[in-house]
Protein backbone atom coordinates (compact mmCIF):
# COMPACT_ATOMS: atom_id res chain seq x y z
CA UNK A 1 0.00 0.00 0.00
CA UNK A 2 2.55 2.57 0.63
CA UNK A 3 4.13 2.14 -2.77
CA UNK A 4 0.82 2.75 -4.67
CA UNK A 5 0.56 5.45 -2.26
CA UNK A 6 4.03 7.16 -2.46
CA UNK A 7 3.28 6.68 -6.65
CA UNK A 8 0.12 8.16 -6.89
CA UNK A 9 0.43 10.93 -4.47
CA UNK A 10 3.28 11.81 -7.15
CA UNK A 11 0.98 11.46 -9.81
CA UNK A 12 -0.89 14.43 -8.40
CA UNK A 13 2.03 16.62 -7.44
CA UNK A 14 2.09 17.25 -11.27
CA UNK A 15 -0.92 18.76 -11.47
CA UNK A 16 -0.51 20.28 -7.85
CA UNK A 17 1.27 23.34 -9.03
CA UNK A 18 -1.54 24.39 -11.62
CA UNK A 19 -4.13 22.95 -8.80
CA UNK A 20 -2.75 25.53 -6.20
CA UNK A 21 -2.44 28.51 -7.80
CA UNK A 22 -6.07 27.88 -9.65
CA UNK A 23 -7.36 27.53 -5.95
CA UNK A 24 -5.44 30.65 -4.00
CA UNK A 25 -6.46 32.55 -7.51
CA UNK A 26 -10.14 32.18 -6.50
CA UNK A 27 -10.14 32.14 -3.43
CA UNK A 28 -8.14 35.78 -3.22
CA UNK A 29 -11.45 36.34 -6.17
CA UNK A 30 -14.02 35.22 -3.47
CA UNK A 31 -12.46 37.63 -0.64
CA UNK A 32 -12.39 40.85 -3.00
CA UNK A 33 -15.43 40.70 -4.42
CA UNK A 34 -17.10 39.88 -1.41
CA UNK A 35 -18.89 36.52 -2.71
CA UNK A 36 -17.55 33.09 -1.53
CA UNK A 37 -20.71 31.54 -2.67
CA UNK A 38 -19.03 30.15 -5.61
CA UNK A 39 -16.10 29.03 -3.28
CA UNK A 40 -18.00 25.48 -2.98
CA UNK A 41 -18.83 25.14 -6.86
CA UNK A 42 -15.13 25.39 -7.73
CA UNK A 43 -13.54 22.93 -4.74
CA UNK A 44 -16.23 20.32 -6.71
CA UNK A 45 -14.30 21.37 -9.92
CA UNK A 46 -10.86 20.60 -8.77
CA UNK A 47 -12.23 17.65 -6.90
CA UNK A 48 -13.54 16.04 -9.75
CA UNK A 49 -10.60 16.03 -11.86
CA UNK A 50 -8.23 15.09 -9.67
CA UNK A 51 -9.03 10.86 -10.09
CA UNK A 52 -8.94 11.74 -13.98
CA UNK A 53 -5.25 12.45 -13.80
CA UNK A 54 -4.46 9.46 -11.31
CA UNK A 55 -5.81 7.20 -13.73
CA UNK A 56 -4.90 8.80 -16.78
CA UNK A 57 -1.05 9.11 -16.36
CA UNK A 58 -1.45 5.55 -15.32
CA UNK A 59 -2.51 4.30 -18.78
CA UNK A 60 -0.38 6.88 -19.95
CA UNK A 61 2.81 4.95 -19.73
CA UNK A 62 1.80 1.83 -19.12
CA UNK A 63 2.57 1.99 -15.23
CA UNK A 64 -0.79 0.48 -14.60
CA UNK A 65 0.64 -2.72 -15.62
CA UNK A 66 4.08 -2.08 -14.26
CA UNK A 67 2.38 -1.83 -11.04
CA UNK A 68 0.63 -4.73 -10.82
CA UNK A 69 3.93 -6.56 -11.57
CA UNK A 70 5.19 -5.51 -8.26
CA UNK A 71 3.95 -7.28 -5.18
CA UNK A 72 0.99 -4.44 -4.89
CA UNK A 73 -2.26 -6.21 -4.79
CA UNK A 74 -5.39 -4.57 -7.24
CA UNK A 75 -7.21 -3.96 -4.17
CA UNK A 76 -4.54 -1.75 -2.85
CA UNK A 77 -4.47 0.32 -6.14
CA UNK A 78 -8.38 1.40 -5.63
CA UNK A 79 -7.89 2.11 -2.27
CA UNK A 80 -4.69 4.73 -2.50
CA UNK A 81 -7.11 6.54 -5.12
CA UNK A 82 -9.85 6.68 -3.23
CA UNK A 83 -7.65 7.86 -0.01
CA UNK A 84 -6.02 10.04 -1.93
CA UNK A 85 -9.11 11.88 -3.26
CA UNK A 86 -10.73 12.20 0.03
CA UNK A 87 -7.54 13.21 1.40
CA UNK A 88 -7.79 16.23 -0.86
CA UNK A 89 -11.29 17.09 -1.08
CA UNK A 90 -11.06 17.54 3.20
CA UNK A 91 -7.58 19.67 2.35
CA UNK A 92 -10.04 22.00 0.15
CA UNK A 93 -12.50 21.78 2.56
CA UNK A 94 -10.25 23.11 5.29
CA UNK A 95 -8.48 25.55 2.95
CA UNK A 96 -12.15 26.83 1.80
CA UNK A 97 -13.59 26.83 5.45
CA UNK A 98 -10.20 29.17 6.75
CA UNK A 99 -11.23 31.21 3.20
CA UNK A 100 -15.44 31.61 5.05
CA UNK A 101 -13.47 32.28 8.16
CA UNK A 102 -11.46 35.16 6.99
CA UNK A 103 -14.56 36.24 4.78
CA UNK A 104 -16.37 36.23 7.88
CA UNK A 105 -13.94 38.70 9.58
CA UNK A 106 -13.66 40.70 6.88
CA UNK A 107 -17.43 41.52 6.43
CA UNK A 108 -18.76 40.58 9.75
CA UNK A 109 -22.65 40.56 8.72
CA UNK A 110 -22.00 36.95 6.91
CA UNK A 111 -23.24 33.98 8.20
CA UNK A 112 -20.38 31.62 9.21
CA UNK A 113 -22.93 28.60 10.14
CA UNK A 114 -24.65 29.52 6.85
CA UNK A 115 -20.61 29.32 4.65
CA UNK A 116 -19.79 25.68 6.07
CA UNK A 117 -23.28 24.78 5.39
CA UNK A 118 -23.00 25.14 2.20
CA UNK A 119 -19.26 24.04 1.92
CA UNK A 120 -20.63 20.94 3.58
CA UNK A 121 -22.57 20.91 0.96
CA UNK A 122 -20.69 21.30 -2.10
CA UNK A 123 -18.22 18.60 -0.40
CA UNK A 124 -21.39 15.87 -0.31
CA UNK A 125 -22.30 16.70 -3.82
CA UNK A 126 -18.52 16.21 -5.18
CA UNK A 127 -18.00 12.86 -3.07
CA UNK A 128 -21.49 11.82 -4.55
CA UNK A 129 -20.59 12.43 -8.01
CA UNK A 130 -17.09 10.44 -7.33
CA UNK A 131 -19.18 7.76 -6.07
CA UNK A 132 -20.90 7.66 -9.09
CA UNK A 133 -17.97 8.33 -11.58
CA UNK A 134 -14.83 6.46 -10.16
CA UNK A 135 -16.12 2.59 -10.80
CA UNK A 136 -16.85 3.55 -13.97
CA UNK A 137 -13.83 5.18 -14.81
CA UNK A 138 -12.57 1.70 -13.57
CA UNK A 139 -14.99 -0.45 -15.33
CA UNK A 140 -14.21 2.17 -18.87
CA UNK A 141 -11.49 3.92 -18.91
CA UNK A 142 -10.37 7.54 -18.16
CA UNK A 143 -11.63 8.47 -22.18
CA UNK A 144 -15.19 7.08 -21.39
CA UNK A 145 -15.20 8.20 -18.23
CA UNK A 146 -14.73 11.85 -19.13
CA UNK A 147 -18.11 11.72 -21.09
CA UNK A 148 -20.18 9.62 -17.88
CA UNK A 149 -18.47 12.58 -15.73
CA UNK A 150 -20.26 15.29 -18.04
CA UNK A 151 -23.46 13.09 -18.40
CA UNK A 152 -23.35 12.30 -14.66
CA UNK A 153 -23.42 16.02 -13.99
CA UNK A 154 -25.20 17.50 -16.98
CA UNK A 155 -27.86 15.05 -17.29
CA UNK A 156 -30.13 16.12 -13.89
CA UNK A 157 -29.60 19.39 -14.85
CA UNK A 158 -30.65 19.28 -18.25
CA UNK A 159 -33.68 16.70 -16.94
CA UNK A 160 -34.92 19.91 -14.44
CA UNK A 161 -34.45 22.62 -17.28
CA UNK A 162 -37.10 20.17 -19.03
CA UNK A 163 -39.15 19.58 -16.74
CA UNK A 164 -39.48 23.69 -16.02
CA UNK A 165 -40.27 23.98 -19.48
CA UNK A 166 -42.84 20.93 -19.50
CA UNK A 167 -45.35 23.05 -17.43
CA UNK A 168 -45.35 20.45 -14.53
CA UNK A 169 -44.25 21.97 -11.18
CA UNK A 170 -41.01 24.09 -10.80
CA UNK A 171 -38.67 22.23 -9.82
CA UNK A 172 -36.46 25.34 -9.07
CA UNK A 173 -38.78 25.53 -6.08
CA UNK A 174 -37.36 21.94 -4.80
CA UNK A 175 -33.94 23.74 -5.15
CA UNK A 176 -34.47 26.90 -3.50
CA UNK A 177 -35.86 24.93 -0.80
CA UNK A 178 -32.63 22.74 -0.76
CA UNK A 179 -30.58 25.49 -0.63
CA UNK A 180 -32.52 27.20 2.47
CA UNK A 181 -32.84 23.66 4.07
CA UNK A 182 -28.43 23.75 2.81
CA UNK A 183 -28.05 26.40 5.05
CA UNK A 184 -28.72 24.15 8.13
CA UNK A 185 -25.34 23.36 9.46
CA UNK A 186 -26.63 19.62 10.84
CA UNK A 187 -28.57 18.58 7.70
CA UNK A 188 -25.26 19.54 5.72
CA UNK A 189 -23.02 17.31 8.59
CA UNK A 190 -25.57 14.61 7.87
CA UNK A 191 -25.53 14.53 4.10
CA UNK A 192 -21.96 14.41 4.09
CA UNK A 193 -21.91 11.17 6.43
CA UNK A 194 -23.92 9.40 4.31
CA UNK A 195 -22.29 10.45 0.58
CA UNK A 196 -19.35 9.18 2.61
CA UNK A 197 -20.69 5.90 3.18
CA UNK A 198 -21.47 5.98 -0.60
CA UNK A 199 -18.08 6.76 -1.44
CA UNK A 200 -16.99 3.81 0.83
CA UNK A 201 -18.94 1.32 -1.34
CA UNK A 202 -18.28 3.11 -4.13
CA UNK A 203 -14.65 2.18 -2.97
CA UNK A 204 -15.45 -1.77 -2.59
CA UNK A 205 -17.44 -1.47 -5.82
CA UNK A 206 -13.94 -0.48 -8.14
CA UNK A 207 -11.77 -2.77 -6.49
CA UNK A 208 -14.18 -5.86 -7.43
CA UNK A 209 -14.64 -4.36 -11.07
CA UNK A 210 -11.10 -3.89 -10.97
CA UNK A 211 -10.09 -6.81 -9.13
CA UNK A 212 -11.74 -8.93 -12.87
CA UNK A 213 -10.02 -6.31 -14.85
CA UNK A 214 -7.47 -7.31 -17.80
CA UNK A 215 -4.72 -5.80 -18.85
CA UNK B 1 15.34 -31.57 -5.85
CA UNK B 2 15.66 -28.72 -7.59
CA UNK B 3 12.06 -26.76 -8.60
CA UNK B 4 11.31 -25.62 -11.78
CA UNK B 5 11.55 -21.55 -11.96
CA UNK B 6 8.76 -21.93 -14.23
CA UNK B 7 5.94 -24.12 -15.31
CA UNK B 8 3.18 -23.44 -17.48
CA UNK B 9 0.92 -26.53 -18.27
CA UNK B 10 -2.04 -26.51 -21.03
CA UNK B 11 -2.45 -22.85 -20.73
CA UNK B 12 -5.23 -21.55 -22.75
CA UNK B 13 -6.92 -17.89 -23.35
CA UNK B 14 -9.25 -16.98 -25.26
CA UNK B 15 -9.86 -13.71 -27.18
CA UNK B 16 -12.37 -12.97 -30.11
CA UNK B 17 -9.83 -13.32 -32.67
CA UNK B 18 -6.72 -14.95 -31.07
CA UNK B 19 -6.31 -17.99 -28.57
CA UNK B 20 -3.62 -19.43 -26.87
CA UNK B 21 -3.74 -22.93 -27.28
CA UNK B 22 -2.83 -25.67 -24.54
CA UNK B 23 1.01 -23.48 -24.02
CA UNK B 24 3.01 -25.80 -22.24
CA UNK B 25 6.81 -25.43 -21.30
CA UNK B 26 9.41 -25.75 -17.88
CA UNK B 27 11.96 -23.26 -17.24
CA UNK B 28 14.19 -25.10 -15.19
CA UNK B 29 15.99 -22.78 -12.29
CA UNK B 30 19.43 -22.08 -13.12
CA UNK B 31 18.68 -21.67 -16.71
CA UNK B 32 17.71 -18.96 -19.41
CA UNK B 33 14.86 -19.80 -21.99
CA UNK B 34 14.51 -17.96 -25.20
CA UNK B 35 10.69 -17.17 -25.65
CA UNK B 36 10.60 -16.65 -29.26
CA UNK B 37 7.97 -15.93 -31.91
CA UNK B 38 6.90 -13.47 -34.51
CA UNK B 39 4.80 -10.52 -33.68
CA UNK B 40 0.93 -11.17 -32.39
CA UNK B 41 2.17 -14.95 -31.72
CA UNK B 42 1.30 -15.07 -28.14
CA UNK B 43 4.75 -14.04 -26.15
CA UNK B 44 3.27 -11.13 -24.64
CA UNK B 45 0.00 -12.56 -23.61
CA UNK B 46 1.59 -16.06 -22.18
CA UNK B 47 3.86 -13.35 -19.55
CA UNK B 48 0.60 -11.37 -19.11
CA UNK B 49 -0.62 -15.06 -17.58
CA UNK B 50 2.08 -15.71 -15.94
CA UNK B 51 1.85 -12.26 -14.08
CA UNK B 52 -2.02 -12.32 -13.72
CA UNK B 53 -2.59 -9.26 -15.71
CA UNK B 54 -5.15 -11.67 -17.58
CA UNK B 55 -6.66 -14.30 -16.42
CA UNK B 56 -6.47 -17.68 -18.57
CA UNK B 57 -9.76 -20.10 -19.02
CA UNK B 58 -7.72 -23.06 -18.59
CA UNK B 59 -4.47 -24.53 -17.38
CA UNK B 60 -2.00 -23.96 -14.43
CA UNK B 61 1.39 -21.56 -13.87
CA UNK B 62 3.86 -22.07 -11.04
CA UNK B 63 6.24 -20.13 -10.21
CA UNK B 64 9.58 -21.18 -7.85
CA UNK B 65 7.01 -24.00 -6.95
CA UNK B 66 3.97 -22.09 -5.89
CA UNK B 67 0.70 -21.53 -7.75
CA UNK B 68 0.42 -18.22 -9.98
CA UNK B 69 -2.39 -17.36 -8.44
CA UNK B 70 -3.17 -18.22 -5.21
CA UNK B 71 0.55 -16.73 -4.11
CA UNK B 72 0.32 -13.97 -6.46
CA UNK B 73 2.10 -11.44 -3.80
CA UNK B 74 4.56 -13.68 -3.05
CA UNK B 75 5.97 -14.86 -6.07
CA UNK B 76 5.97 -11.42 -7.19
CA UNK B 77 8.70 -10.08 -4.54
CA UNK B 78 10.70 -12.68 -5.95
CA UNK B 79 10.20 -11.46 -9.88
CA UNK B 80 11.89 -9.06 -11.85
CA UNK B 81 9.77 -7.66 -14.26
CA UNK B 82 10.83 -5.89 -17.24
CA UNK B 83 7.81 -5.16 -20.36
CA UNK B 84 8.40 -3.62 -23.55
CA UNK B 85 5.51 -1.36 -23.27
CA UNK B 86 5.24 -0.39 -19.63
CA UNK B 87 7.55 2.00 -17.85
CA UNK B 88 7.87 4.43 -14.80
CA UNK B 89 6.14 7.29 -15.27
CA UNK B 90 8.28 10.05 -17.13
CA UNK B 91 7.74 12.48 -14.57
CA UNK B 92 9.96 9.89 -12.22
CA UNK B 93 13.71 10.38 -11.32
CA UNK B 94 15.71 7.57 -10.20
CA UNK B 95 15.00 8.64 -6.87
CA UNK B 96 11.58 8.77 -7.42
CA UNK B 97 11.39 5.29 -8.67
CA UNK B 98 13.83 3.99 -5.77
CA UNK B 99 10.79 5.53 -3.10
CA UNK B 100 8.05 3.75 -4.65
CA UNK B 101 9.85 0.70 -5.17
CA UNK B 102 11.44 0.27 -1.66
CA UNK B 103 7.57 0.24 -0.55
CA UNK B 104 6.46 -2.30 -3.10
CA UNK B 105 9.38 -4.67 -2.13
CA UNK B 106 10.79 -5.78 1.51
CA UNK B 107 13.64 -6.88 -0.11
CA UNK B 108 14.92 -3.77 -2.01
CA UNK B 109 18.04 -2.28 -2.05
CA UNK B 110 18.42 1.30 -2.74
CA UNK B 111 22.79 0.54 -2.59
CA UNK B 112 22.69 -1.63 -5.26
CA UNK B 113 19.98 0.24 -6.96
CA UNK B 114 21.94 3.41 -7.29
CA UNK B 115 25.28 0.91 -8.20
CA UNK B 116 23.74 0.00 -11.16
CA UNK B 117 22.49 3.54 -12.63
CA UNK B 118 26.45 4.70 -11.36
CA UNK B 119 27.07 1.83 -13.70
CA UNK B 120 24.99 2.31 -16.08
CA UNK B 121 26.00 6.20 -16.09
CA UNK B 122 22.75 7.20 -15.54
CA UNK B 123 21.91 10.92 -14.63
CA UNK B 124 19.52 10.60 -10.88
CA UNK B 125 19.02 13.88 -11.51
CA UNK B 126 16.98 13.54 -14.82
CA UNK B 127 13.75 12.81 -15.45
CA UNK B 128 12.82 9.70 -17.35
CA UNK B 129 11.32 11.90 -20.12
CA UNK B 130 15.03 13.03 -20.57
CA UNK B 131 16.52 9.48 -21.37
CA UNK B 132 17.18 7.34 -24.31
CA UNK B 133 15.41 4.29 -24.76
CA UNK B 134 18.26 2.22 -24.05
CA UNK B 135 18.84 4.37 -20.75
CA UNK B 136 15.09 3.53 -19.86
CA UNK B 137 15.53 0.01 -20.84
CA UNK B 138 18.63 0.10 -18.14
CA UNK B 139 16.78 1.78 -15.87
CA UNK B 140 14.21 -0.94 -15.97
CA UNK B 141 16.91 -3.88 -15.38
CA UNK B 142 18.75 -1.99 -12.42
CA UNK B 143 15.04 -1.82 -10.58
CA UNK B 144 14.24 -5.70 -12.02
CA UNK B 145 18.09 -6.32 -10.26
CA UNK B 146 17.62 -4.97 -7.27
CA UNK B 147 14.76 -6.54 -4.49
CA UNK B 148 16.84 -10.28 -4.26
CA UNK B 149 14.71 -11.23 -7.38
CA UNK B 150 15.26 -15.19 -8.24
CA UNK B 151 13.46 -15.27 -11.59
CA UNK B 152 13.24 -12.14 -14.37
CA UNK B 153 10.74 -12.12 -16.94
CA UNK B 154 11.55 -9.78 -19.90
CA UNK B 155 9.07 -9.02 -22.46
CA UNK B 156 11.66 -7.46 -25.06
CA UNK B 157 14.64 -6.23 -23.11
CA UNK B 158 16.37 -5.50 -26.09
CA UNK B 159 14.10 -4.49 -28.57
CA UNK B 160 15.03 -0.85 -30.49
CA UNK B 161 18.28 -0.97 -28.20
CA UNK B 162 21.71 -0.44 -30.44
CA UNK B 163 24.52 -3.47 -30.50
CA UNK B 164 26.34 -1.72 -27.23
CA UNK B 165 23.49 -1.12 -25.31
CA UNK B 166 21.95 -4.86 -26.11
CA UNK B 167 25.69 -6.36 -25.26
CA UNK B 168 25.93 -4.43 -21.87
CA UNK B 169 22.61 -5.66 -21.10
CA UNK B 170 23.17 -9.40 -21.94
CA UNK B 171 26.43 -9.17 -19.76
CA UNK B 172 23.96 -8.02 -16.96
CA UNK B 173 21.62 -11.16 -17.02
CA UNK B 174 25.29 -13.47 -17.65
CA UNK B 175 26.26 -11.89 -13.84
CA UNK B 176 22.52 -12.39 -12.59
CA UNK B 177 22.88 -16.13 -13.77
CA UNK B 178 26.08 -16.76 -11.46
CA UNK B 179 23.56 -17.32 -8.62
CA UNK B 180 22.55 -21.23 -9.79
CA UNK B 181 19.35 -20.26 -8.03
CA UNK B 182 18.49 -17.73 -10.44
CA UNK B 183 16.65 -18.25 -13.80
CA UNK B 184 15.61 -15.62 -16.73
CA UNK B 185 12.96 -15.76 -19.15
CA UNK B 186 13.42 -13.64 -22.14
CA UNK B 187 10.70 -12.95 -24.56
CA UNK B 188 11.88 -11.80 -28.13
CA UNK B 189 12.54 -11.96 -31.85
CA UNK B 190 15.91 -10.70 -31.63
CA UNK B 191 16.82 -14.01 -32.09
CA UNK B 192 20.85 -13.40 -32.29
CA UNK B 193 20.69 -12.42 -28.44
CA UNK B 194 19.19 -15.65 -27.74
CA UNK B 195 22.03 -17.24 -29.76
CA UNK B 196 24.84 -15.42 -26.64
CA UNK B 197 23.06 -16.08 -24.04
CA UNK B 198 20.23 -19.05 -23.97
CA UNK B 199 20.15 -22.70 -22.80
CA UNK B 200 16.46 -23.29 -24.04
CA UNK B 201 14.32 -22.12 -26.80
CA UNK B 202 10.62 -22.05 -26.76
CA UNK B 203 8.81 -21.12 -29.88
CA UNK B 204 5.33 -19.88 -29.87
CA UNK B 205 3.42 -19.47 -32.90
CA UNK B 206 0.14 -18.22 -33.85
CA UNK B 207 -1.05 -19.42 -29.64
CA UNK B 208 0.63 -23.04 -30.02
CA UNK B 209 4.20 -23.93 -28.60
CA UNK B 210 5.53 -25.32 -31.59
CA UNK B 211 8.77 -26.43 -29.65
CA UNK B 212 10.40 -26.11 -26.43
CA UNK B 213 14.35 -28.15 -26.23
CA UNK B 214 17.72 -27.51 -24.98
CA UNK B 215 19.40 -25.08 -27.54
CA UNK B 216 22.27 -26.51 -28.05
CA UNK B 217 20.11 -30.18 -28.66
CA UNK B 218 18.17 -28.00 -31.01
CA UNK B 219 20.62 -26.68 -32.74
CA UNK B 220 23.08 -30.12 -32.95
CA UNK B 221 19.90 -32.42 -34.21
CA UNK B 222 18.68 -29.60 -36.83
CA UNK B 223 20.23 -28.51 -39.93
CA UNK B 224 19.46 -27.08 -43.25
CA UNK B 225 19.19 -29.13 -46.49
CA UNK B 226 19.06 -27.23 -50.02
CA UNK B 227 17.51 -29.44 -52.86
CA UNK B 228 15.58 -29.09 -55.90
CA UNK B 229 11.91 -28.66 -54.99
CA UNK B 230 11.19 -32.29 -56.63
CA UNK B 231 14.13 -34.04 -54.57
CA UNK B 232 11.87 -33.31 -51.05
CA UNK B 233 9.64 -36.19 -51.99
CA UNK B 234 12.49 -38.72 -51.81
CA UNK B 235 12.97 -37.28 -48.37
CA UNK B 236 12.11 -40.00 -45.55
CA UNK B 237 9.75 -38.40 -43.53
CA UNK B 238 10.26 -38.00 -40.33
CA UNK B 239 13.60 -36.25 -41.24
CA UNK B 240 11.68 -33.23 -42.38
CA UNK B 241 10.85 -30.99 -40.54
CA UNK B 242 10.10 -28.14 -42.30
CA UNK B 243 10.02 -27.05 -45.77
CA UNK B 244 10.22 -24.06 -48.07
CA UNK B 245 10.06 -23.56 -51.60
CA UNK B 246 10.88 -20.67 -53.69
CA UNK B 247 12.29 -19.66 -57.38
CA UNK B 248 15.31 -21.44 -56.89
CA UNK B 249 14.63 -24.79 -55.43
CA UNK B 250 13.78 -25.55 -51.98
CA UNK B 251 15.37 -25.65 -48.43
CA UNK B 252 14.22 -27.93 -45.38
CA UNK B 253 14.61 -28.13 -42.08
CA UNK B 254 16.23 -31.48 -41.33
CA UNK B 255 16.56 -33.87 -38.38
CA UNK B 256 20.05 -35.17 -39.01
CA UNK B 257 19.72 -38.51 -37.40
CA UNK B 258 16.85 -39.87 -40.04
CA UNK B 259 18.53 -38.86 -42.81
CA UNK B 260 20.30 -41.48 -44.57
CA UNK B 261 22.72 -40.66 -47.43
CA UNK B 262 25.47 -37.88 -48.67
CA UNK B 263 23.85 -35.00 -48.46
CA UNK B 264 25.10 -31.26 -47.97
CA UNK B 265 24.10 -29.97 -44.89
CA UNK B 266 24.22 -26.18 -43.24
CA UNK B 267 24.06 -25.40 -39.91
CA UNK B 268 21.69 -23.82 -38.48
CA UNK B 269 20.41 -20.80 -36.02
CA UNK B 270 17.36 -20.02 -34.17
CA UNK B 271 16.48 -16.94 -36.53
CA UNK B 272 16.65 -19.55 -39.18
CA UNK B 273 14.36 -21.96 -37.37
CA UNK B 274 11.85 -19.57 -36.55
CA UNK B 275 11.57 -18.82 -40.04
CA UNK B 276 10.30 -21.89 -41.40
CA UNK B 277 8.21 -22.49 -39.14
CA UNK B 278 6.50 -18.82 -39.72
CA UNK B 279 6.90 -18.68 -43.40
CA UNK B 280 7.36 -22.08 -44.73
CA UNK B 281 5.27 -25.95 -44.15
CA UNK B 282 6.07 -27.62 -40.91
CA UNK B 283 4.27 -30.52 -39.50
Amino acid sequence: MKAILRSDFLNMLQSAKTMGILVIFFAALALFTQNVSFLGTFLVMVWLIVPFNLFSYDTAYGWDKLTLSLPISRSSVILSKYLLCAGLGLALLVFSGAVSVLYCLQYPGESLPSLFAMLLLCTSVALLLLAIMLPLVVKFGVTKGRYILLAVVWLPILLLFFLKGSGTSNPFDGLDALQAVGRLLPFSALLLVVCLACYAVSALLSIQIYRRKEF
Amino acid sequence: MMENALEIKNLCKRYERFALDQVSFTLPQGCVMGFIGENGAGKSTTIKAVLNLIRHDSGTVTVLGMDSVKHDQEIKQLLGVVLEDSTFPAFYRAKDVNAVLQGAYPAWHPEQFYDYLKRFKIDERKKISEYSKGMRMKLSIAAALSHEARLLLLDEPTSGLDPVVRDEVLDLFWEFLQDENHSVLISSHITSDLDKIADYITFIHEGRILLSERRDELLDTLSILKCPAGALAGLDPDAIVATRTGAYGAEALVRRKHLHGNYTLEPVNIEQIMLFFTRGDHK
